[in-house]
């Protein structure tokens, strides 16, 4: 299992999704994304995404104004 | 969710660090508010309207993260189409009071475009092209007007650089009004629905219309949802 990290710190909206969405494709089953941002809306925007496609998704308020999304890549559907 | 994966986010609650609590600043500035609102009251009652309205707008906005930029961006993106029926929802809502209210007014004056309350202004190719230069500035920058100004409330930096754009192009666009004026708003005709047809088609088609777009969102969600 590996662990990946994607800052999207300072990104826009619809930045860290695609940059998660990109990440995913090319991650080993099992693995791990942590995607890093202070853009409050980001949480709940991949989120909602990531219960539609059936990711097991968790956020992490990490300090004020920063959260950390946690999402894994399961078993090939 | 896998044990990794809980294991993972176990640890990173453990480090993390507790919080300052804001619950006394929020008193403080509730209270503010109170204060400015019967000052308000005092002077001009309208204005003390506004204010709680106002407040109670932003309070919405903030915490239904209802985004105009990605309500128009996520149908593309993501095939999201969640926040694009709640504007439809809201539209239809809206249609419904604004025909109450046209409908009492139009019985009792004349029809004038500059005093019905509502928009009423005329249409033509100028809305194509302001409706398509707001839609690329509202992408980049992140956020409609309303957005930008409940995003500055929450703390983001860069909707401040955003809010300074934004007074520049709206000054430019009152400077420039004259030219665009004479040009394409002068020749545009103003329809005004109620004018043509009974009021209870008007709204009747319009409710349709919106129901129609709604449903064809959920199409579209269905069949065009990205998975990976």
């Amino acid at each position: 299992m590996a662990v990946r990290e994607i800052d999207c710190l300072c990104e826009l909206c619809p930045v860290p999704l695609l940059k998660a969405m990109k990440e995913l494709k090319t991650m080993e089953p099992g693995d791990v994304v942590i995607i890093r941002s202070d853009h409050s809306c980001v949480g709940i925007n991949i989120k909602e995404w990531a219960v539609k496609n059936q990711y097991p998704v968790e956020i992490v308020e990490a300090e004020d104004g920063e959260w950390e999304i946690y999402i894994e890549k399961i078993k090939e559907k | 969710m896998s044990n990794e994966m809980a294991r993972l986010i176990e640890r990173r609650n453990r480090t993390k660090k507790t919080k300052k609590t804001q619950i006394f600043l929020g008193i403080f500035f509730l209270f503010c508010a109170i204060i400015l609102c019967a000052e308000l009251w005092q002077k001009e009652y309208r204005l003390a309207v506004c204010w709680i309205f106002g407040i109670g707008i932003g309070v919405v906005l903030r915490y239904s993260r209802f985004c105009f930029a990605s309500a128009f961006r996520d149908p593309f993106l993501t095939g999201n189409t969640r926040l694009l029926r709640g504007m439809l929802l809201a539209m239809m809502v809206s249609t419904i009071g604004f025909a109450v209210i046209q409908y009492n007014y139009i019985q009792k004056n004349t029809i004038e475009y500059d005093l019905i309350p509502g928009a009423v202004s005329s249409v033509g190719i100028h809305v194509i092209i302001g409706a398509f230069l707001f839609g690329v500035g509202m992408v980049i920058a992140g956020g409609c007007s309303s957005g930008v100004l409940m995003r500055i409330g929450e703390g983001h930096a860069l909707q401040w650089i955003v809010l300074f754009g934004f007074l520049i192009g709206t000054v430019l666009g009152a400077k420039h009004y004259d030219f665009w004026y004479q040009h394409i708003i002068y020749n545009a005709k103003t329809i005004y629905f109620l004018e043509y047809f009974d009021f209870k088609i008007v709204v009747l088609v319009q409710l349709m219309v919106l129901f129609g777009l709604y449903v064809l969102a959920i199409w579209y969600e269905n069949k065009y949802r990205k998975d990976i």
